[in-house]
Parts: C-alpha cells; structure tokens; sequence
C-alpha cells in the first residue's frame, strides 16, 4: 500500500503483475533530474542500471547508453531490456535518464520480453 | 513491496522522505528542495565487519553524508540499504534531525529488531556486485 502525504514532490507508482508464473513487483518514481524503476521478483534491487537518452542534433537518431553500477555484468539480457525500456519511453516523449533495478529469478527472453511490455503499458511517463 | 513518502517542516527547511520496503532490501531517499535523485549508495552487512561494507553507485557533487546514512541504516536494520541522501552537508543540525526521523519512522514500519539480526545475518554475506568496494572505517554512531 502506498503511504503518499498531498503535494509530496516525488510522483511514484508501485503495481505487481505475474510474469511468466512469477509475481514480479514494478515500482516507478519520479524525481526532477531522474526516474527510479525497480522492477524485482526478488524482494532486492538486483542489478542496478543507469540509462542515458542522448538527444539527436537534427536529423540523428538519439542515441541511448545503459551502464551497469552494481550486480550482473555478464547477462546482456538485462542490458538489453534497460536499452528497450528508455527507448520505449523516449518514443513517448521522455529523455530523463533513468536508474533501472532488476531482480530476477530467471533472465529468459521471454521473462525480459514480458517486463518490458508491462512498463510501456503502465508507467508514469 | 511496500512505500511510505512523507513530509517534515522543521524551522530550517521542509525535509521529504521515501522509504520503500522492497522486502530483503530497503530503499531510502531524502531531500530538501528540489526532489533530486543527486546520489546513490548502497551499503550491506557483513560478517566480516561489525561495521557494514558501502560502496557508491553514483557519486554526488556537494559534500555528501550519503555513505555514512547508508552505513548507520544498514547496521540497524541489519539489512541492505540503498540510499539517496540529498540533505545539505552545509547544516549538520538538518542532518542529524532528518537520520533521526528516518531511523524513527523506519523501527515503525519493521517493529523490534531482534529477530530481524538472527534472520538477516546469513544473508550478508551474499553481497552483489561489491568486489573492489573498500569498507569504510568510520565508526557508526548510535
């Protein structure tokens, strides 16, 4: 259950979906210089990302960088799913850079596939 | 996973708090002003030090008692705690009220602490991603 005072500056949503038979928590908050995704069937941030949107000059498409700052470095799918969640939302109007948390207990395609649907259908951008 | 977002007007300035309980972990923003997310932090105990090992994820520009924050949560709570502490290290008042209230509001949300030591320990030595983090050696305080 959220707690939220009126007015509280920080615009959040927090939702569960199963994926792929595995109850999978999404939390999404908004601050002024960054948004905060935790996505986790683990009850812990797991890996933590960084994402960057790189506005295009002129004609060039933008350009979209993903960091990892803390956990697997070795699964690209979880890269990847960063990569197509910023894209999804730069596609919608929303270049913040974002900070990315997954914690999942498997990385399959279709696991990967599935979380990223559930956030261009339901977000706060 | 559960949220709680509040807020604090003292004399000085309006502090805002988010605590989000993800289950094992714990994560914590604080800010005065401007809703920032300026730095992060992440701090887990450990078995090999009384004190818990830290490591920053993104690092802030102003002086930052984020690492510590983290630190002194992590050891009560004895859980691991991601932390975003965006209070000015310029009014050391500010910060001791705005760690105090955390701390209250946080022993309300998980009740006493015994139990939750003889659970979490095991846990701690599982720690993600912190090879090559140097512990710091500051004492945390009570």
């Amino acid at each position: 259950a959220m707690d939220l005072a009126p007015g509280f500056p920080v615009k959040t949503k927090m939702y569960s979906r199963d994926i792929q038979g595995v109850k999978t928590d999404f939390l999404f908050s908004a601050y002024i210089d960054r948004l905060l995704l935790i996505i986790t069937q683990l009850g812990a941030a797991g890996t933590i990302m960084t994402t960057t949107s790189d506005a295009a000059f002129e004609a060039q498409s933008p350009t979209y960088t993903t960091t990892v700052l803390s956990g697997k470095r070795d699964e690209p799918l979880l890269q990847l799913a960063a990569r197509r969640i910023v894209e999804n939302a730069a596609s919608v109007g929303c270049m913040r850079p974002m900070i990315i948390c997954m914690g999942f207990k498997d990385h399959a395609p279709q696991v990967m596939k599935e979380v990223v649907q559930a956030v261009s259908e339901d977000n706060i951008w | 996973m559960r949220q709680r977002c509040f807020t604090e007007t003292t004399a000085e300035a309006t502090i805002h708090y988010q605590i989000v309980d993800l289950g094992r972990q714990l994560y914590v923003w604080a800010a005065v002003g401007n809703p920032k997310l300026g730095n992060l932090c992440m701090s887990i105990p450990t078995q090999m030090d009384p004190i818990p090992a830290v490591a920053t994820l993104l690092p802030s520009s102003a002086n930052s008692e984020s690492s510590s924050v983290a630190q002194r949560i992590a050891l009560k709570m004895q859980r691991p705690v991601l932390c975003s502490w965006n209070i000015p290290g310029t009014s050391p008042m500010l910060e001791a009220i705005a760690e105090r209230r955390l701390l209250q509001e946080l022993r309300d949300m998980f009740g006493t602490q015994q139990q939750q030591v003889q659970e979490q320990t095991g846990q701690a030595a599982h720690a993600e991603g912190l090879a090559g983090a140097q512990p710091a050696t500051q004492a945390a305080n009570s």
